[in-house]
């Protein structure tokens, strides 16, 4: 954790400053608050020239902000949310609730999160992350938690989109099975760093962040198969981007997800379709349908017969999974990887 | 590679419900001056992070794919989809590109494999769809770009008040301001 305070010194020695200096900044604008934490890329060693200062300030009694604040002091962007202790505090203790839940259920609520909570997720990470201005990290303690909820969100969003690029395939999409893999290789990294307590929820950071881990300590025994098949992921990605018709790109994302299910002790089930719940399917013309989900439509060519199936989406035949896709892609139909 | 039109939606006489219509463009010009300026940036300052150059460039590309969609009077897909729509369906409201043509102008194949992510060309882009947007797009990045932003959200909020629709659409807008 000292690391965390080395790097947030030295960045800010770039700009002229210091951490006292910061809290110096912030409280004018933002009153006498209790804790001014510096957060994001330079608290994690990332930051760059054009890297902006965020701060959470954490004061009791005070009501959570509406809006960021935005300063500007000796040629820095620095921006401050504000938070009270209590609803920060309650907030993180149910972060350990949640992450003691079984890992579907971990998804769930951190999906949901953002809606039921003050504290939202992006902010929580950075509270978690946060160095204070008086060069402590106050809210360290709860990092095996974030790990947990983060490495469960990464998961799902990884099984999600390797499901898709399955039923792309299938369909014929040459570029949007890439499009796919690409987005599911991001977060088999994410969820190799984060299970590592390397959690940051920007994915701008997430193949910078994964470059540093692969050239440093690397992986513990028991993580290096699933590693390995991270990275041979992405150079398939590469190679499928390229037009090399010979890599099975989704052979490689299933391997890998198995691979990281394997070292989590935990493998996502099989991908199941389903019709979304409320979805009106309505007859349009011989042939067609009209699926209304909520106040959008859309017209089905071939309907949405047959994509209520437990079938593994590499099984489908290319109807299917044309119909399958193109409804799920507007919400008309549902995958579930639990 | 070729000099690809941008935003070919604005040369199509095509007049759209007020109410659907305020409620677009609002959130693209939002889209554009926030997120896409904040995108712009940070690959502007990630010269000596060509992987963090990447990942904002196919971050800026979904942007762009979640503006296409809103051009063309439909729903965004869910972000998981972005990616894929964009490289397969192409974003004809907002570039005439196949998508082979845009894998290559955002560096999606040589940014993943730790090459040039071509970080010049994909920035010099954004600022030619920034330029063709109607109207000056504001930047929040900027000292003096706090004001321009907020007069923004006024004007939208009477739109909307004249268009007689909700404008709870802009808080989301304030909460990221």
């Amino acid at each position: 954790m000292t690391a965390r305070v080395e790097s947030a010194t030295a960045f800010l020695a770039t700009r002229g400053l210091d951490l006292a200096k910061v809290g110096e900044i912030v409280r004018r604008a933002m009153g006498e608050v209790d804790v001014v934490l510096l957060t994001s890329s330079p608290v994690h060693g990332l930051a760059n020239a054009t890297s902006d200062l965020d701060t959470v300030c954490v004061s009791p009694g005070a009501a959570a902000s509406l809006m960021a604040t935005q300063m500007f002091a000796e040629g820095n962007h620095l921006e401050a949310v504000l938070f009270g202790t209590d609803h920060l505090d309650a907030d993180l203790a149910d972060l350990e609730r949640v992450a003691a839940l079984p890992l579907p259920e971990v998804v769930d609520a951190v999906r949901a999160w953002d809606k039921a909570h003050t504290v939202r997720r992006k902010y929580l990470e950075r509270a978690v992350n946060g160095v204070s201005v008086d060069g402590t990290l106050p809210y360290a303690d709860r990092l095996p938690a974030l790990a947990r909820a983060w490495t469960a969100s990464s998961l799902d969003t990884a099984a999600r989109a390797i499901a898709f690029a399955s039923l792309a395939q299938r369909a014929g999409e040459r570029r949007g099975t890439c499009g796919y893999a690409h987005t599911g290789f991001l977060h088999l990294a994410d969820v190799v760093l984060s299970n590592h307590g390397d959690v940051f929820s920007n994915r701008k950071w997430y193949l910078l962040r994964w470059q540093r881990f692969l050239a440093g300590a690397g992986p513990s025994i028991e993580w290096k198969p699933a590693v390995d098949a991270v990275e041979q992921c992405r150079a398939d990605v590469v190679a499928a981007l390229r037009g090399d018709a010979l890599v099975d790109v989704v052979g490689s994302l299933v391997e890998a997800l198995a691979a990281v299910g394997d070292a989590l002790d935990r493998q996502p089930s099989p991908p199941r379709f389903r019709v979304a719940d409320g979805v009106q399917r309505m007859p349009f013309l011989p042939g067609a349908e009209m699926a209304l989900v909520g106040s959008r439509a859309i017209v089905v060519d071939g309907g949405l017969d047959g994509v209520d199936v437990d079938d593994d989406p590499s099984t489908f035949d290319a109807d299917l999974a044309r119909r399958c896709l193109h409804a799920a892609r507007v919400g008309a139909v549902e995958v579930s990887v639990w | 590679m070729r000099d690809v039109d941008v935003l070919p939606v604005l040369r199509r006489p095509l007049a759209r419900e007020a109410r659907t219509a305020v409620e677009a463009w609002a959130t693209v010009a939002w889209l554009l001056a926030v997120e896409g300026r904040a995108l712009v940036e940070d690959i502007e300052g990630g010269v000596e992070q060509p992987a963090m150059q990447h990942v904002a460039a196919v971050k800026l590309l979904e942007l762009l794919a979640d503006v296409d969609a809103r051009l063309s009077a439909s729903a965004p897909v869910a972000e998981v989809h972005l990616l894929a729509v964009a490289l397969e369906h192409g974003m004809p409201a907002v570039l005439d590109a196949t998508g082979d043509e845009l894998v290559e102008l955002f560096g999606v194949a040589d940014g993943l494999d730790g090459g040039d992510p071509g970080p010049d060309a994909v920035t010099r882009l954004f600022d030619r769809i920034a330029d063709g947007f109607p109207g000056d797009v504001p930047n929040p990045l900027l000292a003096d770009g706090q004001g321009p932003v907020l007069r923004a959200l006024r004007s939208w909020g009477k739109l909307a008040n004249a268009a007689a629709i909700d404008a709870s659409f802009l808080e989301p807008f304030l909460k990221d301001a």
